[in-house]
This record gives structure tokens, sequence and C-alpha cells, in this order.
């Protein structure tokens, strides 16, 4: 068990490694000029000259291999920089914007496991009647809706028209819902379908058959039986959809005013802010390789399969 | 390992039932007291100190006071300095400083701290751009509350310059570390800082101020980066007004929606143009007859009644009116396609489809960038229309404010969007910057440029008081002869407010947040 969850760790790293090259690859090739930028901040009219200067300053023109190797060793280091815009260090603006991004997550995850279970359940207790097609067309609706609509419209009809939620802001427990349905529904819908899906292969099972012969109710041999068979691939499905929480964390905390590292990303990526988008870019894959380790690991857990074959 | 699933299955459900009654049952947002201004900003305030260009204009402002105000129209009122007098060479400026003036950290406001808050950005090449800065020779304390200021020439906008807010508002010289670099916002303003986070910033008044004691307890300004969100949050009451285009902007299209949902809109004439500049640099647009047929293609009327909604007046001058020697008005030309396709005929663009000369077609590149000039995506896709009729090919390149920053003023686009300074900083700052050709292109890059027009401009911004009406006048017609730009509109300013506001008054500048005149 241990050196399975070594492995994956090793290989999570390597993954890391891989992804912080390819986001500085990416970063430091779009168009833009940050020390133009950076001049303008320090004395409002700018000359070529002095871009030149904080280019030099700033190592700017140096080779991008060596700029990414500085950026490492800092990081090695447990300095991950200075923002260029506002000169504050990366790590503190980051542990101040951790919280809202975490609720806004956990808070997705709720919605999702609420929305994907009882979806599912509900179509599989009647399977082919009208509410499982209901359910269905909800499903497949809900997925082709994109997010930032979807919050714009949550916004309009829960803040605006019925004045029953903030429209936003990160303040307490009341301005947290319609974030969490906001990022949370759509992959509650996928989640419903995958979860629908594997009732349907489950409670064609002979031992279905064999408990219904028995004469166990439907619901019963859903929830007593079925459910545990489909932990496992739920569990996964989860986890997947948190993982990419994250970055639908970019688009959702903007138009709720939530000062995130969702945000804090958009803010970095308009001003060429490297250190920030390195930063940012490594937290989300570290995020997203330690929900997918964790996932794994708890399947394995949970899977007599799984749990055989390691033992094996 | 003894977990079986069913644990698991129970303990996940219980701990999100838990989380999720957390979320629930919770207060609605306290309430702010009956005297707080909610505001939104488009982005978090940032570093205030007055000497860098980092934080939102408007707050600085609130904060920080200048030596002289500026008021509509360009009139300039005093400040921190009760009164002044100007040599008679016009080289020296001699300020009477306002006394019993405290900054909040209870720091006097006298000449020492004068002159330590210039030291700070004048002497320095940074600042070259101000005039104050580059003419600058010396500051001399006269006694405790008198300055002299002392210019190597003749310095017109010197009063003007003086009321800018960054960089020449003055900080107390307590709100710095040991090594001179700021500390914290402290002014001798209206108002001061209760608290600054991302998620925004809380204003209380100054009790200490020296002038009108503001009629409001709190000023909350609230990050909302999102300018759909700001709507909703407006129309639901959560805050009570939205404008500024350094603030949080309200487009035309915004306050037509906001019209409709019961918001009141704010107008005022705007300080600054849109104008379709041509990259001096392409030999394209060395030709007059180029650049006519290009002014005569624009639908100028239609573009400001269908994309700007009525929230733009057309224009074929620099400057609105509201500016100073911005001299008399140019007839807008109607639209005239069959006069700018006998133009390029005449130029030697000739052909079928897109025109072409010496084999090369006309194809012309406009830059656009959203992030920096607001609404250029949509004129860019009306331009492309327009000039597609007379066999031009205008293909749209669309970048981000850094983009554009790198872009523009490496004269890398063809033709591009761009917006005057407006007050407080025109006439002179746009043709001091963006036009004479001596100066280096600044990141706001170049409208025209041209060394026949240089004299004139030189001329203007050097004019004394009584010849500068006709020196600006010069310098106007000569741009509007030669075609050399192609002005657009004059927007007007837009604010939102809501019931909560009783009274509202749209500030003097771009550079003010609405509370002069406001009341709840």
């Amino acid at each position: 068990m241990l050196r399975i969850a070594l492995n994956r760790a090793m290989s999570a790293l390597v993954l890391v490694v891989i992804a912080s090259v390819f986001s500085f690859i990416l970063v430091a090739a779009f168009p833009g000029n940050v020390a133009a930028l950076i001049a303008e901040l320090r004395g409002g009219f700018v000359s070529q000259a002095v871009v030149d200067k904080v280019a030099e300053e700033y190592r700017l023109h140096d080779p991008l291999l060596y700029r990414y190797g500085y950026w490492v060793a800092d990081v090695m280091h447990g300095d991950l920089g200075k923002s260029l815009r506002t000169g504050e260090e990366v790590s503190k603006a980051i542990e101040k914007r951790l919280e809202p991004t975490l609720v806004m997550i956990a808070g997705g995850g709720i919605v999702m496991l609420v929305v994907g279970l009882v979806l599912s359940f509900c179509g599989a207790m009647w399977p082919g009647g009208v509410i499982d097609r209901f359910i269905r067309m909800l499903a497949v609706v809900n997925i082709s809706i994109p997010k930032f609509f979807l919050a714009a419209m949550l916004i309009y009809a829960f803040g605006v028209m019925m004045n029953l939620l903030p429209t936003f802001g990160f303040r307490g427990p009341s301005s947290w819902i319609l974030p969490s349905i906001a990022i949370g529904l759509v992959p509650g819908a996928l989640l419903s379908r995958v979860a629908r899906v594997s009732l349907e292969e489950t409670m064609s099972r002979p031992f279905v058959i064999t408990a219904m012969s028995k004469g166990f109710g439907r619901r019963r041999i859903l929830f007593r039986d079925a459910l545990p068979n489909i932990v496992p691939v739920v569990l996964t499905a989860f986890g997947m959809n948190l993982a990419f929480m994250i970055q639908s964390a970019i688009v959702i905390e903007p138009i709720f005013a939530w000062q995130g590292i969702g945000a804090y990303f958009v803010d970095a990526a308009r001003f060429r802010d490297l250190p920030v988008l390195q930063s940012c870019l490594l937290l989300f894959s570290v995020l997203f390789i330690i929900v997918n380790l964790v996932v794994d690991l708890l399947v394995m857990v949970v899977d007599p399969l799984q749990r055989r074959a390691m033992r094996g | 390992m003894n977990i079986s699933r069913r644990t698991v299955l129970i303990g996940t459900t219980t701990l999100s039932g838990l989380l999720a009654m957390g979320l629930g049952g919770s207060p609605a947002f306290a309430m702010d007291g009956p005297k707080t201004l909610r505001l939104p900003l488009a982005r978090p305030a940032g570093n205030l100190d007055p000497q860098r260009y980092v934080g939102i204009f408007a707050i600085q402002d609130m904060i920080f006071d200048p030596l002289v105000q500026y008021t509509r129209g360009g009139k300039i009122e005093p400040g921190l300095a009760e009164s002044w007098t100007i040599s008679e060479d016009h080289k020296v400026y001699t300020f009477k400083l306002r006394p019993n003036v405290v900054f909040t950290d209870g720091e006097p406001w006298n000449a020492e701290a004068m002159k330590w808050n210039l030291d700070r950005w004048m002497p320095k090449a940074d600042y070259n751009w101000l005039q104050v800065s580059a003419n600058l020779d010396k500051i001399e304390v006269i006694d405790p509350m008198t300055v002299a200021i002392h210019f190597k020439q003749v310095t017109p906008t010197a009063l003007i310059e003086f009321s800018y807010v960054r960089p020449v508002r003055f900080l107390s010289p307590r709100a710095v570390e040991a090594d001179g670099s700021y500390k914290s916002p402290i002014g001798t303003g209206a108002w001061k800082v209760d608290s600054d986070t991302p998620e925004g910033t809380d204003l209380v008044p100054n009790d200490k101020y020296w002038g009108a004691k503001p009629t409001l307890d709190k000023v909350s300004l609230v990050v909302i980066p999102d300018a759909r969100s700001r709507m909703s949050a407006l129309l639901a009451g959560d805050i009570d007004a939205a404008g500024g285009a350094f603030i949080a902007a309200v487009s035309p299209q915004d306050a037509t929606t906001l019209k409709s949902g019961g918001i009141t809109i704010a107008t005022d004439t705007g300080t600054d143009t849109m104008i379709l500049g041509f990259n001096p640099r392409r030999e394209l647009f060395k030709d007059i007859k180029v650049r006519e047929a290009f002014n005569l293609l624009i639908d100028r009327e239609a573009i400001c009644t269908a994309l700007m909604k009525g929230y733009a007046t057309p224009t074929m001058n620099l400057y609105p009116d509201v500016i100073a020697y911005s001299g008399k008005r140019f007839d807008v030309p109607k639209r005239d396609v069959e006069r700018a396709k006998k133009l390029l005929d005449e130029a030697g663009w000739v052909g079928e489809g897109t025109r072409s000369k010496d084999g090369k077609p006309l194809n012309v590149e406009l830059v656009i960038s959203e992030d920096a000039v607001a609404n250029s995506r949509a004129l860019g896709e009306v331009l492309q229309a327009e000039f597609s009729e007379a066999g031009i090919g205008l293909t749209l390149r669309n970048v981000d404010h850094a983009a554009r920053h790198g872009d523009i003023p490496q004269f890398k686009y063809d033709i591009s969007l761009f917006i005057t300074n407006g007050a407080p900083y025109d006439p002179y700052n746009t043709l001091g910057l963006m036009i004479l050709s001596s100066v280096e292109p600044g990141t706001d890059g170049k409208l025209w440029e041209d060394p026949a027009v240089d004299p004139l401009i030189m001329r203007a911004l050097s004019a004394p008081e009584a010849e500068r009406p006709e020196a600006f006048q010069a310098v106007a017609t000569w741009l509007h002869d030669n075609w050399a730009i192609a002005p657009l509109y004059h927007a007007q300013r837009i604010w939102a407010h809501g019931d909560r506001v009783k009274t509202f008054v749209v500030p003097a500048t771009e550079y003010e947040m609405p509370i002069k005149g406001i009341s709840l």
C-alpha cells in the first residue's frame, strides 16, 4: 500500500515538473511587453530607454531557459518570487487568497455530490419513466450551459429579482451559496450521468435478480446493494470533476467578486505578471495532482477488487 | 485495513451534510450604516503611494490634497496653497501655504513638508513628462509657509500640473520607511483609509480636514471585476452607484440596460476624444488623399447613435469644447463613399474587390484592445464594414493591454484607436506627448507626427496666455486641413445610481470619486 502510494507520489512529482515547464513556456511566449507595464507603474510616461532599463533589471532579456532556471532555483528555496505589479510576495498573496478558492471548491463539491446522487437515484428508482427522461434531459441541458452564463443567471434570479442572496462578495455563508451552485451544478449533472449509467449496469447483474426473487424492494436493493458497488466509479468521477473545478474557479471567482486564486491568476495574466502566473499554475497542478492522488488511494481502499489485487 | 465501503459512504454523506448545514441559515449581508456610500471598483485600490502609478487615481485623490485644485472647465482654485504669485518673467511661482493644516498622523503641513514631497519626484528624469519636472531649476523655502519654485524656462502648464493626482500630491513625511520608501497612505485630504484588502477599501472622514467636512460617514469601495456583476449588484441595491472610466466603467450598452431596469443615469460632457490614428511611419498614410479617403468613409453619426446609444457626439476636432483652447468646431463630414473611392483612385490604389497599387493589395491592420480602449472591438467591426465598401481590406487584430503597450510605441500597427488624455491633462499632454515628433513615443503611442507641425505645437505649449487661443487654433487647423487624424467622437462620461442616492453630481474629471454633491 505504502509503496503504491509512494509510486503515485513520484509520478505526480514528474507531472508537476512537466506542468511547470509547459506553463512557463506558454506564459513567456505571450505577446506583450511586461517591461513597459512595469515602467509605466513607476513613472507615468514611459520612453524606450526606461523600458530597456526595467527589462535589464528583471532579466527579461535573458534566454527563456535561463529565466526558467532562476525561477526553479528560487522555488526550490521556497521563494515564489515577488509580483511584478505590486511588489507583494507571491507566497503571502496566495496564502491570503487561498480561503475563498477552497470554500468555493468545497461548496461546489457538495453541490456536485448532492445533485449527482439525487438525480441518478431518482432516475434509477423509476427507470425509463417520465422522471428518468426528464432528469436525463436536465443533465444534458446543464452540461451544455457555459458556467459564466449560469453564474450570471443565478445572480440575476436570486440576487436581483428575488433579492434573496447577495449578488457578490465573500462575506459569510449566505454569499457562498450562489458561487457553490454556479461551480457545482454542471459537474453535478455530469456525475449524475456517470452514476446513473453504473447503477443501470449494476441493477442488471445476477445478484440483483437474486435479491429481487427473494422479494426485496427496488429501493432497498438500490441503496443497500447497488450503491456500494458504484462507489469506486462515482468517487473517481467526483475526484476528476473536483480537480477541474480549480479551472472553473478562474471564471467564477471574478463574476462573484471573490478575491481567490482564480481571480489573482486572471489579474496576473492581464499584466504578464510572470512570477504570479507561474506560482498559480504550479499551485493548480499540485492541487489537481493531490486530488487525483487522494481519490486513487480512496478507491483502492473501497474497491475490494483493487484491494485484493494489491495483496495478491 | 478495515474500512468498509458503507463506512466510507456514510462518512462522506454525514460530512457533506454537516458542511451543507453550515452553508444555510446564515444572515444576509450585514447592512452598512445609513450614511455609507457603497461604490464598486473594477480592480483593487493597489499601492496608494502618490508618487507611484499603481493605485486608483480617484482613491488617491480622496486621501491626498493638491497644491491647487482643477475645477470644471480648467479653472484653477486654491488647495494646499492658499494663494500664489507668478514672477514677471513667468519663471518663478511663489506659493503661500494654507495654515493650520495637518496630515492625518498629526504631522504639520508646511514649507518643509512641501519641499520634502517635491524633492521625491521633481528632480528625477522619470517624471520629465511633466513640464514642471523637466524645467525645474530649484525649490526654495522662503519662510515656513512660503515656497518658491524656480523654472529654467517659461512653464505655462505649471499650475495645471500641480493639480494632477500623481506624482504631485502630498504624503506625510512620516509615512515612509527609514530608506524613504512609501509605507502608508497618510495625506491631508478629506478622507483616510480605514481598511484596505483585496476585496475592497473603506474610507472614513478625516476629522482634522481643513475644508468642508464630508456629509457621509463612510465610503465603502468593493472590488467587482466583472461589469455584468456590477450591473446586477446595482440593480439589486447591493451598491449605490457605478461609473468612471478608471473606477468601474459603465458602457453605453450597460447604461441602456440599467436605465430600463429603473436605475438613474447621470452623464456629463466627456473631456476626451476617440480617434482613429494612422501609423505616421507607414508609406500608405504619407499620402494625404489616403488619409482623407479614410476619414470620409467613417459614418460618425451612425457610430454615435447605434454603437454609443447616443452617449457620444460626432467630431472632427482633437479636443471637445470643454477643454481650454480647444478652438472652433470643425464640420463633421457626411460619409461619402464615392469621393473616397475617387481619392483612392487618384492616390493610385485601384482595382475591383480589394484595391491594389504596384501589385500590393490595400490591406490594413487595425489593432484593437478592449482592455485599453473600451468599445474598440465593436468600433473596429463597424469600420471594417465601412472601409470594405471602398475596396479596403481591414483586418482586426485584438490584443490585450500588455500587448498593446508593446506594439503601439513601436509602431507595429497600420491604424489603431486612441483616446486623448482629457482633463486635467489637456490641451497640453496630448499635443506634447502624442503628436510632437521630437518626443519619444510613450505607451500611449503617437496620433501623428510631422516635423511641419512641431513648431506650431512648440509655440502653443509655451505661448503666454494672451496668445494661446490663436496658437492652439493654428495646431488644430493644421491637423484638420492635413487630415492628419480621424477623430470619431467625444463620449459622454456615464455614471449610474440607484434610489438610495438622492442627489448626484458627475465629478469634474475621471480622476475623482462622485462624492462632492452626493446625498443619501
